[in-house]
């Protein structure tokens, strides 16, 4: 009897990790079953998935901190309804915070460190034995004297894994299906906020991995013929290597590989650090189809950039995006406004840049304490972390810049935060635009073009006022007294929610245009899978307008 | 007319009332966005926020009770340092039945010394999670033969609290939507709700009915809540109402 494994995680769109996962385990003869938990509302439904599944063994998957307790809860409720699976944790969470979590959850059997598809095909196959899974390498599990580490497990090359598992239809944007994809794993570089440093740097292996070029087109391929996939999200932490020799070696290898496999009408997406942004890689990229890089900006502060170990400079940032402005390839980026060590001179420098870049979509928000860090470490030894290991917290050592980010926080949690706030929207519709510029050519032009580049300079620039503005304000007042700050924070969250109205009555607008235009040009049929049940809501969600099955509508 | 054909409707905008940001492309692993990580709020319990307490006074008695609003239950607790002109008598609390505070029995020794103070150090633990623990010291004004309790603030700076406000949506009936002011703060608050048109049958309270206008356009409510010296949080929400 093939026995099952279910794999439990968010799916807000084909969750690779899982999927990785369960390629590798398929490969060992065992059945994975995909079980979408995306919010704290599917709990009941994923329970009793589970229990009629009767699995072998239940993985579930615990990346970070923000969902980590309601993940984690979720084998209390699995034991409470008669499951008696072999229960094991991974992510990037499970792997650092594995003492705790056995400690503190008898219900949990392991944990999985590190990347977890050969351990968890090892546990599986051991399971299925009814032998013993304490002292497989890459997992924890208890024992009579205490935690068994069975040690690190080094890590494989990626052209040895299975490609991931692909059930089910693409995702759509716009009539055309998307896939998310890796090329590598990891990152050259060492933030010091950074999870994906701490976790790569604590593995058995090197801190940054790549496929082949060959491996990963023969992926596109299948994609490409068996699903119709033609956007391609390279979700890889960072695409790029920091030699442009190497990078524009192996970017002509997969264009060429790309051109040979008939794979010419697709777009690309990828992340990269700004250093690594050069005018002939990205004119080369351009013409493989990239429309939108995300580049890691983070913070134009020197202050910042110390402390954050960025190991780029203010210039490194400014070229990168004219760079990108010249080329006219669409890319954002996000702003570490706030970090342990950040001066109000800092906070100008990065209104400045952001002032500078409007036209561009960005965002901005604290370096968060993250398990594993050297930023966690840093805070810990200078005796300021606050908080427990399910969310980890400091202070800012100066108070003004503590109270302008609590004060900015609140005012912009909606704009910021939630998917369906004018920040996420902006990004949303300025990436629909390069989608309908790229496989509907005719239906775009460059006014229009510049509609939407001018609504994102007015979002932008409406924040950098709203920053500035608290800027002065703390800088000036008295950041002690508790009902003066409330009143400022309270008239900016009122200025904001106005502006924001205004600004997403006209993001509807431009985006019943785009449907519009592409009409006009396309017959369009699948808008039925794009459009029609996409009218859903991320209300009390937190997850995407687009991916909820239940229309509102009264 | 069937659901998904309602559903049709509205998404063309043709008619009805509709969440407004639905349908638009957004943070839904299209690769169209990379969301920032929101604030982590760290645990209550470990903040220390979340304690209230309440003081009488019967002549020479004195009558403290501490509460703990937090999700963790107060496992453990003692009382150190006390200062001034009390003696403590009496610790009752924690225990399973009283897990959510303890109560304190204070002699006054002097009626001419106004001011005592004693710290209270705690456990606590949210569900099966681990144990935190806090230290916090309150204070006793015995002026003028009353009393009042007051505590040093886990936070001194404003706005201290990070727990998001968020607004539920409930029943839906036309141009009528019902919305429900929802928040992990375990202190008192306060909601208060505005709009960019339509009515609201109570602005103050945490459930509310807000009846859209019939024109067609975008309308927002916003939610703000009050947690008082802890801060404040917002939350909107837009509605589309369609042409007829």
């Amino acid at each position: 009897m093939v026995r099952r494994v279910a794999l439990v995680g968010a799916e807000l769109e084909e969750n690779l990790s899982l999927r990785y996962l369960a390629a590798s385990v398929a490969e060992d003869g065992f059945r994975p079953e995909l079980i979408p938990f995306n919010a704290a509302a599917d709990v009941e439904r994923v329970v009793a998935r589970i229990a009629a599944l009767d699995p072998l063994v239940v993985g579930i998957s615990v990346p970070f901190q923000t969902r980590a307790r309601e993940l984690v809860g979720l084998v209390g409720l699995l034991r409470a309804r008669g499951v008696r699976a072999h229960v094991t944790l991974g992510g990037h969470f499970a792997t650092f915070e594995y003492a705790n979590l056995l400690r503190d959850f008898p219900a949990v059997d392991s944990v999985v460190r590190h990347e977890g598809e050969l351990t968890l095909s090892d546990i599986c196959r051991r399971v299925r034995d009814e032998e013993p899974v304490a002292g497989i390498p890459g997992t924890v599990t208890r024992g009579a004297a205490g935690l068994v580490d069975g040690g690190r497990r080094p890590l494989p090359p990626l052209d040895d894994l299975p490609f991931p598992d692909r059930r089910g239809t693409p995702r759509e944007i716009l009539g055309i299906a998307s896939g998310p994809l890796v090329g590598s794993r990891g990152c050259y570089a060492d933030c010091s906020f950074c999870c994906i440093h701490a976790y790569h740097r604590n593995a058995d292996g090197p801190r940054y991995r790549t496929r082949s070029p060959e491996n990963i087109v023969a992926e596109m391929r299948e994609e490409y013929e068996r699903r119709g996939v033609r956007l391609f999200v390279f979700h890889d932490d960072n695409f790029l290597v920091p030699s442009l020799r190497r990078n524009l070696e192996r970017c002509r290898r997969l264009k060429k590989l790309l051109q040979e496999a008939g794979l010419d009408e697709i777009a690309l997406v990828i992340k990269c650090r700004p250093t690594d942004v050069h005018t002939e890689l990205f004119a080369l990229l351009r013409s493989m189809g990239l429309i939108r890089a995300y580049v890691g900006i983070e913070t134009n502060s020197d202050e910042g950039i110390v402390s954050l170990n960025r190991r780029v400079t203010p210039e490194d940032n400014r070229r990168a995006l004219t760079v990108l402005r010249d080329l006219g390839i669409y890319c954002s980026f996000n702003v570490l406004m706030f970090d342990p060590e950040a001066t109000l001179d800092g906070v100008r420098a990065n209104l400045g840049f952001m002032q500078r870049f409007a036209d561009v979509p960005f965002n901005f928000c604290r370096a968060e304490v993250y398990a594993g860090t050297p930023l966690k470490r840093i805070l810990e030894e200078q005796g300021r972390l606050r908080g427990d290991y399910w969310a980890w917290g400091y202070e800012m050592r100066d108070p003004r810049v503590e109270v302008l980010f609590r004060i900015v926080t609140t005012a912009f949690a909606g704009r910021n935060f939630k998917s369906d706030g004018i920040a996420n929207l902006t990004l949303g519709i300025r990436f629909d635009n390069e989608v309908m510029r790229r496989f509907y050519p005719d239906a775009w032009d460059p006014v229009w073009h510049e509609t939407l580049i001018d609504l994102t300079r007015r979002v932008g620039l409406d924040s950098v006022r709203g920053l500035e503005r608290s800027l002065a304000f703390v800088s000036a007042e008295d950041v002690r007294d508790g009902d003066t700050v409330k009143r400022f924070t309270m008239a900016l969250c009122r200025e904001v929610a106005r502006a924001d109205l205004e600004f997403v009555t006209e993001c509807k607008a431009f985006r019943g245009e785009i449907v519009r235009r592409i009409r006009s040009v396309a017959d369009w049929p699948v808008l039925s899978r794009d459009t029609a049940p996409a009218l859903a809501s991320s209300v009390g969600m937190g997850v995407s307008t687009e991916i909820l099955p239940v229309p509102i509508q009264i | 007319m069937g659901a998904t054909d309602k559903a049709r409707r509205a998404a063309a905008g043709m008619a009805g009332v509709a969440v407004a940001t639905a349908g638009l492309s957004n943070c839904d692993g299209t690769g169209a966005v990379d969301p920032p990580p929101p604030p982590l709020q760290c645990s209550d319990v470990s903040t220390g926020q979340n304690l209230f307490a309440q003081a009488a006074r019967y002549d020479s008695t004195v009558l403290v009770t501490i509460q703990n609003f937090a999700q963790g239950g107060m496992t453990a607790a003692s009382i150190t340092d006390t200062t001034g002109p009390v003696q403590l008598l009496l610790v009752n609390g924690p225990t399973p039945e009283t897990n959510r505070g303890i109560t304190l029995v204070f002699h006054v020794l002097d009626f001419q010394v106004p001011t005592a103070t004693f710290t209270l150090n705690a456990t606590f633990q949210i569900s099966d999670g681990p144990e935190c623990t806090i230290t916090r010291t309150f204070t006793l004004d015995l002026s003028g033969g009353g009393v009042t309790v007051t505590s040093d603030r886990a936070d001194p700076l404003p706005l201290g609290s990070r727990a998001p406000a968020v607004i539920a949506l409930g029943e839906r009936r036309g141009h009528r939507v019902e919305l429900e002011a929802t928040t992990s703060y375990a202190g008192r608050w306060q909601a208060s709700w505005t709009v960019s048109a339509g009515t609201l049958d109570d602005p103050t309270a945490r459930r509310v009915r807000w009846t859209l206008p019939d024109e067609p356009g975008v309308h927002q409510a916003e939610l703000l809540v009050d947690y008082g010296p802890d801060g404040l949080a917002v939350d909107t929400i837009m509605f589309e109402v369609g042409a007829a």
